[in-house]
């Protein structure tokens, strides 16, 4: 019965999508609460399910009771349900958010589209992270990457269709990346079900050198490409910051990290040890995470729109989660999954935050943001957090995830990886510690200086001061998580 | 030229990965084609196997591919879609440019295409063909209408909300399996019935609702294209 759970629980979340254009004609808090509680419904499913996997262990759901060789397999992991039920409470947060501003730039009529644009999204992500199939992840990531077309679009600016344009070209060039790296693999072993291609890679794979590296190339550099690892990073800033704040939010925090989860599925479930030992995907990793750590940063600093600073931002911090990816060690992929919790964190409470300043005063401009810290505090005071979060600074998670990291690092021998985690943490500072002492320091000579709660909607509120709560708390007492993560990392390696 | 150099490497490269891969790989492959060949048709009661993978080993695959279908064309519809009403484009339809021949033939082979297209969707799990290739035929054949009346106009949206219907309907159909064979999204009956003619029932009512779904959705697209090149 249980096992049932996943799957109705992304039935549950496409039929949702399905059925909001039927309430075209009512009253649209009708269909934001009905939302609500489909979200929460399937939050409370997978909480289920969570303790079920972490009391019994993994399970698996097949469809037509087929063997796997012939048909599809769900495989319902720690790793995945922890994953889903992470992502869920903070699309949880985010859609709370989005109830109060949705409306940035998005017609009144269109909110029904944002919407089932959002559950399809989640649907996709849901099956991503399920499915035990090589061919069905390519199917659920071209769901997600055309969902994600159209939400950028959905402001219908001219800004927003260039962006969403050199989005398509480049995750379509990602996608077709990682199919041609399915079919190399399909070629050899005759499946496309992950246990049984791993299991015929680490027997014969000898017999195929050639095919099984070509293969874990295309399939990492597709899955990067679309995760805006360093050098294949273009579409991101663009693409983020011309969409809607609440759904930058998404695609920065969540989206971009469901990739990465498919990223560490291919290379340590499909591929394994025996082959990442051989093959020098690690240096690889290591150096362009490296790079990109550092230049995401420096490219950040350039920027005078704060959302595509925020995005020039992610580059950088993806480098961070790829660099633990490639130390290839427990150590190393225990901080990266940390990492991707603690910055999906981050980002969602600074996208949102600016968000809100946008809302009210309409302004993207860093210059403008003097004297904030007095017009909005609140907003203000969860950007800073969040901020402190990017550059490391101790009570934050982000000082845990650095901490973790450097650990590893050290542990893995590659002392001058925490050179570059210092020296990236530095240029963070250099471009996020200006906005923050401008905002509470300098005044802002148009504005009296006068302390005042800001007036958005209390949806709006809500959200931001849970994740600056949530910030603190997971810097405060990250242990619990940090054992679960370690549990989820050793069983992937 | 450079751009086409490298372009030609890259593909000569990749060339080269399969020739280098396609030796001696006799040992290795465990296919499941002699499977699929010895309890495909007793299985899902179908004897064209493609769309016994289509519509039950892998039909959830098949599902959301028809779903990618249904996103595109609501994606292309919304960013064709222009604040002032505009007519359908005319520009085949002028009279002086399609000739009289071509819209005399179009009209005798049309009612050949549908019924062409009709036959290869209801066919589908006894011969190559299946709801996805007769969709298509049928698309094609309700495009040929536009060079035989040229003054048709489309209605974009109703085409839409019904293909949306029809995927809920696919959707619907296909859970069913979970009250009779206890999992999501494969044939409604348990296939230890007579000579699979139960499940003939299935493949058919499925084949049918995905080739109109697929036929709509071509319909939308085509109809989109045409009002945006005007």
């Amino acid at each position: 019965m249980i096992a049932q759970l996943p799957i109705v629980s992304m039935v549950m979340l496409l039929g949702m999508a399905l059925i909001i254009p039927l309430f075209k004609r009512r009253n649209f808090s009708v269909t934001t609460s009905l939302g609500f509680v489909v979200l929460l419904a399937v939050w409370v499913l997978t909480l289920l399910v969570l303790w079920h996997v972490r009391v019994e262990g993994p399970m698996t759901y097949r469809f037509g009771n087929y063997e796997a060789f012939l048909g599809i397999e769900l495989y319902i992991d720690l790793f995945a349900v922890l994953f889903v039920f992470f992502i869920l409470s903070l699309i949880m947060v985010i859609y709370v958010y989005s109830t109060g501003d949705a409306t940035e730039g998005v017609a009144e009529k269109e909110y029904g589209r944002y919407y089932i644009l959002l559950f399809i999204l989640l649907f996709a992500m849901l099956g991503i992270i399920y499915t035990n199939d090589l061919f069905n992840t390519y199917v659920f990531m071209e769901i997600l990457s055309i969902t994600t077309v159209s939400i950028i679009s959905i402001k219908r600016k001219k800004e927003n269709y260039t962006a969403s344009f050199r989005y398509v070209m480049l995750n379509e060039i990602g996608s077709l990346s990682y199919l041609f790296g399915v079919a190399l693999l399909y070629m050899v072993t005759g499946y496309t079900n992950i246990g049984l291609v791993a299991e015929s890679i680490g027997q014969h794979w000898t017999a195929y050198p050639a095919n099984a590296t070509t293969a874990i190339g295309f399939m990492v550099v597709g899955v990067g490409i679309k995760s805006a690892v360093f050098p294949f990073h273009v579409w991101l800033p663009d693409a983020h910051s011309t969409a809607p704040s609440s759904s930058s939010a998404i695609l920065s925090a969540i989206v971009v990290k469901v990739y990465i989860l498919i990223m560490i599925k291919v290379l340590f479930r499909v591929f394994g040890l025996s082959v990442l030992d051989v093959i020098p995907v690690s240096t690889l990793l290591i150096a362009v995470a490296a790079t990109g750590m550092i230049m995401g940063s420096m490219f950040a600093m350039a920027q005078t729109d704060i959302k595509r600073m925020l995005g020039y931002s992610s580059v950088a911090q993806v480098g961070y989660i790829v660099m633990g990816i490639g130390l290839i060690s427990v150590l190393g992929l225990q901080a990266a999954l940390f990492h991707v919790v603690s910055h999906a964190l981050m980002k969602a409470a600074l996208f949102l935050s600016v968000g809100a300043i946008i809302y009210k005063k309409k302004i993207r401009k860093v210059s403008e943001f003097n004297g904030m810290g007095f017009e909005m505090p609140v907003a203000m005071v969860v950007f800073t957090i969040a901020a402190l979060g990017m550059i490391g600074v101790p009570m934050t998670t982000g000082f845990i995830s650095k901490l973790n990291l450097g650990l590893a690092a050290l542990d893995g021998g590659q002392a001058v990886l925490v050179f570059v985690l210092i020296v990236s943490g530095f240029l963070n500072a250099l471009y996020y510690l200006p906005i923050i002492i401008n905002a509470f320091l300098k005044d802002n000579p148009s504005q009296i200086r006068v302390m005042r709660v800001e007036k958005i909607p209390k949806t709006m509120l809500g959200p931001l001061v849970v994740l600056g709560a949530l910030i603190v708390y997971f810097g405060l007492f990250p242990g619990v998580l940090i054992r679960v993560l370690e549990a989820v990392a050793a069983s992937l390696l | 030229m450079i751009r086409q150099g490298i372009l030609i490497v890259m593909l000569l490269a990749i060339f080269a990965v399969f020739i280098v891969s396609l030796s001696d790989l006799d040992q290795l492959y465990q296919t499941s084609a002699d499977y699929f060949r010895e309890y495909g048709a007793e299985q899902t009661g179908s004897n064209n196997l493609v769309t016994a993978i289509l519509l039950d080993y892998r039909l959830f695959d098949s599902l959301f591919e028809a779903g990618i279908l249904l996103i595109a064309v609501s994606g292309i519809i919304w960013i064709s879609k222009h604040d002032i009403e505009e007519k359908n484009a005319r520009f085949m339809l002028d009279k002086f440019k399609t000739p009289d021949l071509f819209v005399t033939f179009s009209r005798l082979v049309y009612p050949l295409m549908l019924a062409f297209g009709f036959y290869i969707i209801v066919n589908g799990h006894v011969s190559p063909g299946g709801g996805f290739q007769g969709g298509a035929i049928v698309a094609t054949a309700i495009l040929i209408l536009y060079y035989i009346d040229a003054e048709k106009e489309t209605n974009i949206g109703m085409i839409v909300t019904v293909e949306k219907f029809l995927y809920l309907t696919i959707l619907i159909i296909a859970s069913l399996s979970i009250f009779t064979r206890g999992t999501f999204f494969t044939n409604v009956f348990p296939y230890d019935t007579h000579g699979g003619s139960n499940q003939a029932i299935y493949l058919v009512t499925l084949n049918i609702l995905v080739g109109f779904k697929v036929a709509l959705g071509l319909w939308a697209i085509f109809t989109a294209f045409l009002k945006e090149g005007r």
